[in-house]
């Protein structure tokens, strides 16, 4: 009987479900913008909050030019914790987003944006530039084009086979991505363990510490474009989710609408890996938990996933720079947060899926 | 002619003609090895002679026997001795000679070598081929004879560095060493010879090929002699095809399961921190024989004096230096656990992240490093590492290291100097310096030199000194 | 109002579905569709809604060609309300009836109160509006396949195709939506119902189209239509058409086979056939 918290809640407390629904999905909604001023505040350089507000304020009313003297507060905040919470925020609603999308279309709970090879794919272009020993920048581009390569390899393979389209499709993905596993695992294999190969695993593990200024303008526009889309087609997804011969009859076309969703999907996590690595989890845990805070219909899911995926990914990222002096890796957190999650999650929702 | 001249004649020449053999046997007289030895070891030594003597029939010894107390007397036609009891300066001075090192041909028997003119330049007979013999008997040959006479045991049976008893039978003739850091350990203990195929951890660039090639003429062969080797992966059937009597692995080497079944005797080695490392010296030096053995004993010794000296003369500065010792890349730092962190610290500095949990490379993050704001970074030679990638970045600016422009990189001459092998002593002494510039008693040169000629037998060059001693 | 001219269909070359089917249904009419298994019901359904293409032949509504329509003007004329199926998601009734406002959304539309009144309105013709909360997973199939006709119903087209409505329904809820789709019929919507119950065609048909093998067999009025040799033709099976008192039609049943072939469990003796009309309400 019980099919959302606010259900739950509503009856422990005085106020209608619809009341107690509106309020959580507004919690959610704006839950990142104080996670973040409070995380901007935390830091292994002690810095106290009325300075990281001037410094704030500083940023966005009279920028210093780049010739004047190397304020270090100023540089902590605005060079090293800000372009850092924007990225976490941007990265976990791009992957928490493209998880729902897929799901949708996959019609399908278990699957994240890595089912077509995305993820698989960006991880085995960074390895070959840094084998390479090419730059950082290359090593972003390479992982960009890869990913977007696995995707169009998957979708492009499938197309061959029109029975079951989407069952093809899920099976070309897992494929594509485990053949892109394997090339990077041969990447490994032959790279220097002086060298090359700390270098790619560490990649390989997602971390943020790296991360400047210069990553944002690019993982922001990408992002936006691609945060945009989903919200536009946050209706439609609705109705894909019924299956292609329903959404026909409804009179959408699901063939195109998919390959849409993909390609905006594939873009949004490309970027995304390719500044912050690989990140498991967010693409599938997020959207579940969503699901269960707000319910299953898109208008207020694919919102809802976005602002969850980034808290989640701020809070985790938080605690990977400051919890100890050396930074631990993103994966270590988001299994130990993300499982326990995912266990609560299913027994709230026991009676959510069929 | 008269007759009287005719005699004269006949007679001169047959003076010359006895001459001549006489002067040939006069030179033949120089060529022979002169050997004194104590008298309780005549029996050992005449089997070596003997057998040396099989080998290369040109050698001529003339042995002269004598008891302990009356060895040390008149030494100067002698090139060799042999006594128990050898000590550390003769009682014997040249204006311009050698006076070698002392080899242990047996636990408690000791040779070594003299020679009265050959100061500077290569060795003349007969000291050139007394020191030939000297060698021959502490390698595998000399040995063998030491153990038919049962003087040095058949095999030999150590602790290695993971606990594993292990049985070497003696003598150990072809060594092959699957880890990069344990290949080095070979050299101090005089096994280089024994060595037929081995992995060198860290040796890259061509210059340090070509260092190397200097120090070790038969590098090259030795470094190819086996397709695979490492801790990943080896190829097992090559190694056997060698037919090696001694095995050098790290500890976590993923092949040695299968290894086991070669029956080779296996040494393993981690030595992470300078015990480990004076450990490991001393267990391959027990594995190859008692001059091996003793030589291990003389790194260690040496090992102290230069950390030891180091450690009292920072003793008293109250304001330590401190280090951050960054990884491949500007945000990955040594953590406690590392070699590098105890090198840091025998150096008389003090790791930034020395308290950083976790093992291995560890990441950080900008404000963590100006949390510590380190006063020096040493930047290793592997990997990606460059000085640049600190001074090119504004972000590093602000961190003292930079400003002071005290961004160093470890210099290399062969393999990293950051390891847990032998060659990290100089960089321990190059990194006292680099912190206490010119407030330590430490010639980076004069020990270089001494370092190398004892543990290497190479005499360093110029130019490979200011690689090291910069 | 619905012509379909001499459609072929065939989902493996040389295996044809449907093989030259030609028909059409005027307004306020439901039509039932019957056929054994294979016979291409189903694959003739989407291709009337559009849905499917046929390889040739045409479909017309109201004049225009269902498959050169845009996907979303389609949608606005017919719509196509699937055999059960499962959900993934547990969407509400209410979020379930108001997907069937998707044709008229604008390009990145969402519902607007407009929307969700028609769709209200849609769940209480079909009774359950005490259920528009409800997770659709957790309704009983009667429910669901009610929730699903509100669907199409909200779509407010002019004719609607419904698949097998009833396949799964006790005797109550199939007379539940039959009852519901004849009163709608009256009033507005066609409708074409697949069915494997000749019974139900009798009780509610206005017109029974026929098929066999792809082809179709019959067409017109269930008194017509209905007969034991018809029957005989269509399912490749013996049946028994029981008539009332007046002559009028009243069930079908099979033919038992016992030995001697002849007369089985037909029932002629009228009281008896008082006796069944008890056992189900409303027959």
């Amino acid at each position: 009987m019980i099919r959302t918290l606010g259900q739950r809640m509503a009856l422990r407390l005085p106020f209608s479900v619809q009341q107690r629904q509106r309020v959580i999905y507004w919690l959610v909604l704006l839950a990142p913008l104080p996670l973040a001023l409070y995380a901007i505040g935390l830091g292994r350089y002690a810095i106290a909050p009325g300075e990281v507000l001037d410094a704030l304020v500083r940023f966005v009313v009279d920028p210093p030019d780049a010739a004047a003297a190397p304020d270090l507060v100023y540089n902590v905040v605005t060079r090293i914790r800000l372009p850092r919470i924007t990225a976490s925020l941007l990265i976990g609603a791009n992957l928490a987003v493209t998880g729902v999308a897929f799901q949708g279309i996959f019609r399908n709970p278990l699957v994240d944006s890595n089912i077509l090879g995305v993820t698989s794919g960006a991880g085995f272009g960074a390895a070959l530039m840094l084998l390479l020993s090419a730059g950082a920048g290359m090593v972003q581009l390479s992982a960009f084009g890869f990913g977007l390569l696995a995707v169009f390899l998957a979708y492009g393979v499938s197309r061959m086979y029109y029975s079951a389209p989407l069952l093809v499709l899920t099976l070309v993905g897992i494929l594509i991505g485990s053949f892109f596993g394997s090339l990077t695992s041969v990447l490994k294999y032959v790279a220097d363990p002086l060298d090359s190969l700390p270098a790619i695993t560490y990649w390989l593990m997602g971390s943020l510490t790296d991360v400047t200024m210069a990553d944002i303008p690019m993982l922001m526009t990408i992002s936006a474009v691609g945060m945009v889309f989903m919200w536009a087609v946050r209706w439609r997804l609705n109705v894909l989710s019924l299956g292609d011969h329903e959404a026909q009859a409804l009179g959408l076309n699901p063939a195109r609408l998919k390959l849409m969703i993909i390609l905006f999907s594939t873009l949004m996590t490309s970027v995304a890996v390719s500044v912050g690595g690989v990140i498991g989890w967010v693409g599938l845990v997020i959207p579940h938990a969503a699901r269960t805070l707000v319910g299953p219909d898109h208008q207020r899911l694919i919102p809802a996933t976005m602002a969850l995926g980034a808290s989640f990914l701020l809070v985790i990222d938080t605690l990977a720079r400051t919890l100890w002096s050396t930074e631990v890796p993103l994966g270590v957190f988001t299994g130990l947060v993300g499982v326990p999650l995912l266990l609560a999650i299913l027994r709230i929702n026991k009676t959510g899926w069929k | 002619m008269t007759k009287k001249t005719l005699l004269t004649l006949l007679l001169t020449i047959a003076l010359f003609g006895a001459a001549l053999p006489a002067g040939s046997m006069a030179q033949a007289q120089d060529a022979t090895v002169s050997v004194l030895a104590d008298d309780t070891a005549q029996e050992v030594v005449d089997a070596w002679i003997a057998a040396y003597g099989e080998q290369n029939p040109d050698v001529a010894f003339d042995v002269t026997y004598a008891p302990a107390d009356a060895l040390l007397g008149d030494l100067s036609a002698v090139q060799l001795v042999i006594t128990r009891d050898m000590p550390e300066d003769l009682p014997i001075e040249f204006e311009c000679g050698t006076i070698g090192p002392i080899r242990m041909l047996l636990p408690d028997l000791a040779g070594r070598f003299l020679s009265s003119v050959d100061c500077d330049g290569p060795l003349t007979e007969p000291a050139a081929s007394a020191a030939a013999f000297l060698e021959w008997m502490t390698r595998p040959d000399g040995q063998q004879v030491a153990i038919d006479l049962g003087l040095l045991p058949s095999e030999v049976t150590v602790t290695d560095q993971i606990g594993d008893t292990v049985t070497i039978p003696q003598p150990v003739r072809r060594i092959i060493s699957a880890y990069g850091v344990s290949t080095f350990f070979v050299y101090p203990v005089g096994g280089e010879d024994r060595l037929v195929a081995g992995t060198f951890l860290g040796i890259r660039s061509d210059e340090a090929y070509e260092a190397m090639t200097r120090i070790h003429p038969g590098f090259p062969e030795v470094e190819s002699a086996v397709s695979t080797l490492g801790q990943g992966e080896s190829n097992l059937e090559e190694i056997a095809a060698m037919h090696p009597d001694l095995l050098l692995v790290s500890r976590d080497s993923d092949w040695l399961s299968a290894a086991d079944e070669l029956g080779i005797p296996i040494l393993h080695f981690e030595g992470e921190t300078p015990e480990g490392l004076k450990d490991a010296v001393a267990l391959l030096g027990a594995a190859l024989g008692p001059d091996a053995a003793y030589r291990a004993v003389q790194f260690a010794e040496f090992y102290d004096e230069v950390l030891g000296s180091i450690r009292e003369q920072t003793a008293t500065i109250e304001d330590r230096t401190t280090v951050y010792f960054s990884g491949t890349n500007p945000l990955r730092v040594a953590s406690g656990g590392m070699y590098q962190t105890a090198m840091v610290e025998a150096a008389g500095g003090v790791s930034v992240s020395k308290d950083s949990p976790g093992a291995g490379w560890q990441d950080v993050n900008l404000e963590q490093v100006y949390n510590w704001n380190p006063e020096v970074i040493f930047v290793p030679t592997y990997g990606r590492a460059t000085v640049e990638a600190f001074t090119d970045d504004p972000q590093w600016a602000p961190v003292q290291a930079l400003t002071n422009g005290r961004v160093i990189q470890l210099p290399q001459l062969t393999g990293p100097l950051d390891t847990p092998a032998p060659d990290s002593l100089i960089g321990i002494i190059w990194m006292a310096n680099q912190l206490y510039p010119g407030q330590l008693d430490l010639d980076c040169e004069a020990l270089t030199t001494e370092y190398y000629a004892r543990f290497y037998e190479y005499n360093i060059i110029p130019e490979e000194m200011s690689l090291l001693c910069s | 109002m619905l012509e379909a001219k001499d459609l072929h269909y065939a989902y493996v070359v040389d295996q044809p579905v449907l093989q030259g089917v030609s028909l059409g249904v005027p307004s306020n009419t439901v039509v039932y569709l019957l056929g054994h298994n294979g016979c291409g019901k189903t694959t003739l359904l989407e291709i009337l809604g559009g849905v499917r293409a046929p390889q040739r032949g045409e479909v017309y509504l109201d004049g225009a060609n269902v498959h050169t329509l845009p996907a979303h003007l389609r949608a606005r004329r017919v719509g196509l309300v699937p055999q059960l199926h499962t959900p993934v998601f547990s969407y509400t009734v209410r979020e379930l009836v108001l997907m069937g406002r998707t044709p008229y959304l604008k390009l990145l539309g969402t519902p607007g109160r407009a929307d969700y009144e028609i769709a209200d309105e849609a769940i209480e013709q079909v009774g359950l509006g005490h259920l528009r909360h409800r997770a659709y997973t957790e309704l009983s199939g009667g429910e669901r396949q009610l929730a699903m006709i509100a669907r199409g119903l909200a779509q407010q087209t002019d004719l609607l195709l419904l698949d097998e409505p009833t396949a799964h329904l006790d005797p109550r809820n199939q007379r539940l939506v039959l009852e519901t789709v004849v009163a709608l019929a009256e009033r507005s919507v066609s409708f074409v119902i697949s069915s494997h119950n000749p019974n139900s065609a009798l009780l509610y048909a206005h017109q029974v189209i026929v098929m066999k093998a792809g082809c179709k067999v019959a067409d017109g009025p269930p008194s017509e239509v209905l007969t034991e040799n018809t029957l005989l033709e269509a399912y490749d099976m013996p049946v028994e058409v029981i008539y009332s008192a007046s002559g009028q039609a009243r069930a079908v049943v099979p033919r038992r086979s016992n030995g001697n072939g002849a007369s089985g469990t037909s029932i002629s003796d009228p009281s008896e056939f008082a006796s069944i009309s008890e056992a189900y309400p409303g027959a």
